[in-house]
């Protein structure tokens, strides 16, 4: 293990930027540097192509301190995260940490910031079996390192990043990948690794796991366990930019219209998905539906797995996808079932056992996962009042957008009457095409 | 059987017998030697105390005379050692940090003041030695054959576990019976962070650290690391007790199965589990024994290695564990496999790693100060292409 040496990392080391050449208009420039050219076909060239991810690229080059980038599910993060990381490492030779929540976000980013042009590699520890990083390769000790010359991307877990030497991984700018899984105080603690952030996420999902006691900060709205990007707006709020992104490419407009004002009050965006949808024999399926199922047994109630698994069967039994592609049979591969329960996912996993493509998980194994069609089980099913776990609101849009083409929803007519979170959805769930 | 089912059952035993149905076989707080139970709301005429200690009777004070009270009961952050606070309501912790914010920093209960803080401090803390919530602790020890809000009233417990008396002498006397035992493995770690978090206490009151004041970023960045690593060594504690683990069964927290060896690996063993609700995932760390969940083994017997795989086939999970000794489990063996405790060497390491990246001067998040913004030129095409005007990405 490495010490850290006495003085702080520089907070700013000067660097060779690829050439200088025709420049904007640039803001007042405490330590001027030469733009880069413009070029054609460079990596990231696709971020320009849309006026907010070419904001994102132009407040990460132009050097605001803290970008916020919050975005709808489907939005694009990881297409943003490393076509940005791309064009900040090639064309304006900047070094440009990653940091992501998960090993496996992590390896995704490293598979996909592969490109001709950009220098990216992935911290993966030696004793863990190599992954499928694409053209990034995994690197460890003292092998994880920036090019001595020119721009660079580095990849990893926010964990791993903290147990690194900022004096030997400082970077020009931080990219935090779902940073509102990131608890304030991780996210901070990057701050010792660059000047700069970019937080990309998505903030109506699941908070940061955090299993300590948070009584000291309860209301703190900068504590240390408060998702990232949110702590930092109640402590620098005008020292921030903020790019909403405006459109999912996932969600159709039924599900927009329901999840938006639910879980995003504060983040208005539409649908660009493409034309999809499910039909059965009786014709198009539509996008968000339900079934009501009484669970007179509480969450545990076999009522519950057994309406999961048997709409699974019924999706899986002549339904057709329809997409700009074309239309094909609706497989096993393309459904899904979220479930709120460890117990649940694993009872409706036994039931599905002749059908091992269907992918079937909690919300938080589902984060980032998405399928043509759904099915979940609604996180208030058998619950007469909404408690903590069942009434998380990030965890129940969670589980109700992780489709494309169509969503049946099992609702417990029962719950109907739970309070808090829960109540204003499931009436609304309930005014959906039942089937 | 769900765990819900699970305790239903033992309170329904519980009901049926009319006695506790023990829920751990050992104590799940570490002995404590400086007790002192207090009872403390805060109201508009100001805060009301009332305090035991053993050997000491009960009395009650407010404000400047409850800081005296305690004061008097040996709570100071000058003393050798701490005062355990035993506590059995949720009101009595934010009034006693309401008294210590109210007195004066440099006066003569300044001390005790500081200390009331460290209590504030470590109440988030489980199986802390500092702050013992006497119902919860209750809780986790024993279920009664009530209902499970009527555990959280001091008056449950004191009649179903036959404890004389009422108060706070009553609660000193409820804490004998809590601590009664062995306490729980592991706990000797949180220990251990009570006392450096007791030392770093009195230095900072020795060098004039305002207890009033809110934590920096810093300071609050490795407080929530601390109650994290600690939580989970907790929880890590709680799994090292056999009656426990029976019923973390029913949770997935620890799986039961039949090993079966890889041909060709000597350090890797399959598990078919007997049932598919493990929350055990690929790259968790384990320790397992061969053997029934309620099972003693001893450090020898058991093997440690990774979750390397899991797969579902026919609705049965099967587990592939790679590590020391894994390998040499005979097939057919009925094993028990459990998370590994975390590391608190490697904690410890997180920890102070962590409190040097907060030590960067120079980075406006690590400080907290507002940032300072430093400009770099951006070519032309980029910036028509924020102003929403398109540009060329077509290469």
């Amino acid at each position: 293990m490495r010490t850290l040496p006495a003085a702080d990392p520089p907070a700013e080391q000067p660097r060779t930027v690829p050439d200088g050449a025709r420049t904007a208009a640039a803001p007042e420039s405490s330590q001027p540097r030469p733009a880069a050219p413009a070029r054609q076909g460079w990596p990231g060239q696709e971020l320009l192509t849309t006026p907010e991810t070419a904001q994102v690229l132009h407040a990460a080059w132009s050097g605001d301190p803290a970008v916020l980038v919050p975005s709808p599910p489907g939005a694009g993060k990881t297409r943003l995260v490393t076509l940005l990381a791309a064009a900040l490492s090639d064309r304006a030779g900047m070094r440009v940490g990653i940091a992501a929540q998960t090993r496996a976000q992590a390896v995704e980013l490293a598979r996909r910031a592969a490109a001709p042009g950009v220098d990216a590699v992935l911290m993966w520890s030696r004793s863990q079996a190599a992954p499928a990083s694409g053209g990034t390769p995994p690197v460890s000790g003292n092998r994880i390192r920036f090019p001595a010359q020119g721009g660079g991307v580095v990849i990893g877990t926010t964990a791993r990043w903290l147990f690194c030497d900022p004096h030997i991984l400082y970077c020009d700018i931080m990219l935090i990948d779902e940073a509102w899984q990131a608890t304030y105080a991780d996210a901070g603690a990057l701050g010792a690794f660059a000047g700069q952030v970019v937080c990309v996420g998505d903030p109506g999902q699941i908070a940061p796991v955090v299993t300590g006691a948070v009584s000291r900060w309860d209301r703190d709205p900068h504590g240390p366990h408060i998702p990232a990007p949110d702590a930092l707006r109640a402590a620098h709020e005008d020292a921030l930019t903020i790019v909403p992104l405006p459109h999912t490419w996932r969600l159709g407009p039924a599900t927009t219209a329901l999840v938006q004002p639910a879980y995003y009050p504060h983040l208005p965006f539409g649908s660009k998905r493409p034309a999809e949808h499910v039909a059965g024999p009786a014709g198009p399926l539509p996008e968000v539906t339900h079934r009501p199922v009484a669970a007179p047994g509480g969450p545990d109630d076999p009522l519950l797995t057994a309406a999961c698994a048997a709409r699974v069967r019924e999706l899986a039994d002549g339904h057709q996808l329809h997409t700009a592609a074309g239309i094909r049979p609706l497989a096993s591969a393309d459904i899904a079932v979220v479930a709120p329960h460890v117990s649940q996912a694993s009872a409706i996993r036994a039931l599905l056992a002749d059908m091992p493509d269907v992918l079937t998980g909690t919300a938080n194994q589902m984060q980032g996962l998405e399928r043509a069609a759904v099915v979940t089980l609604h996180p208030l099913a058998g619950y007469r009042e909404a408690a903590g776990f069942s009434a998380d609101p990030g965890r129940a849009c969670v589980m109700l957008t992780r489709h494309r083409a169509h969503l049946t929803v099992i609702t417990d007519p029962l719950a109907a009457r739970a309070d808090a979170a829960g109540t204003t959805l499931l009436s609304r769930l309930q005014g959906t095409p039942q089937v | 059987m769900t765990a819900d089912w699970y305790d239903l059952a033992q309170r329904l035993y519980a009901a049926r017998t009319r006695a506790v149905v023990a829920r751990l076989a050992a104590a799940p707080i570490p002995r404590v030697s400086n007790p002192v139970a207090v009872r403390a709301r805060q109201l508009r005429a100001g805060v009301t105390v009332t305090a035991a200690a053993p050997g000491r009777a009960e009395a009650t004070a407010r404000d400047g005379e409850a800081l005296s009270l305690l004061h008097d009961l040996g709570v100071r952050v000058t003393a050798g050692s701490w005062r355990t606070l035993v506590t059995a309501d949720a009101a009595t912790l934010p009034a006693l940090a309401a008294l210590a914010r109210s007195a004066d920093r440099a006066g003569p209960q300044a001390d005790t003041a500081a200390h009331l803080a460290w209590w504030a401090d470590r109440a988030d803390f489980p199986g802390s030695s500092a702050v013992v919530p006497l119902t919860a602790c209750c809780q986790a020890r024993w279920v009664t054959g009530t209902g499970p809000a009527a555990e959280n009233r001091l008056g449950t417990w004191l009649a179903w576990l036959a404890v004389p008396g009422s108060g706070c002498p009553a609660m000193i006397a409820l804490l004998d019976r809590v601590q009664a035992g062995v306490p729980l493995a592991l706990l000797e770690w949180i220990e251990r962070a009570d006392a450096d978090s007791w030392a770093a206490a009195r230095r900072g009151h020795d060098g004039g650290r305002d207890w009033r004041q809110p934590d920096s970023v810093g300071q609050a960045a490795t407080g929530l690391r601390a109650r994290c690593d600690l939580s989970d060594m907790y929880a890590a504690a709680l799994l090292t007790d056999p009656l426990f683990r029976r019923r973390a069964v029913h949770t997935g927290h620890v799986v039961t199965g039949t090993a079966a060896s890889v041909p060709g690996s000597k350090n890797t063993v399959t598990v078919t589990c007997d049932r598919a609700d493990a929350r055990l995932r690929a790259g968790d760390e384990i320790t397992g024994w061969a053997g029934r969940p309620a099972g003693s083994p001893s450090p020898a017997d058991r093997f440690g290695g990774t979750i390397t795989g899991t797969g579902i086939s026919a609705g049965t999970l099967t587990l592939t564990i790679t590590g020391t000794r894994a390998g040499s489990t005979p097939a057919g063996t009925r094993v028990t496999i459990c998370p590994a405790a975390p590391d608190p060497q490697r904690q410890q390491l997180g920890r102070t790693r962590l409190r040097s990246l907060y030590g960067t001067r120079t980075s406006w998040l690590t400080t907290g100060r507002h940032p300072a913004v430093s400009r770099r030129d951006v070519p032309l095409d980029i910036v028509v292409a924020a102003a929403g005007a398109g540009g060329d990405a077509g290469g």
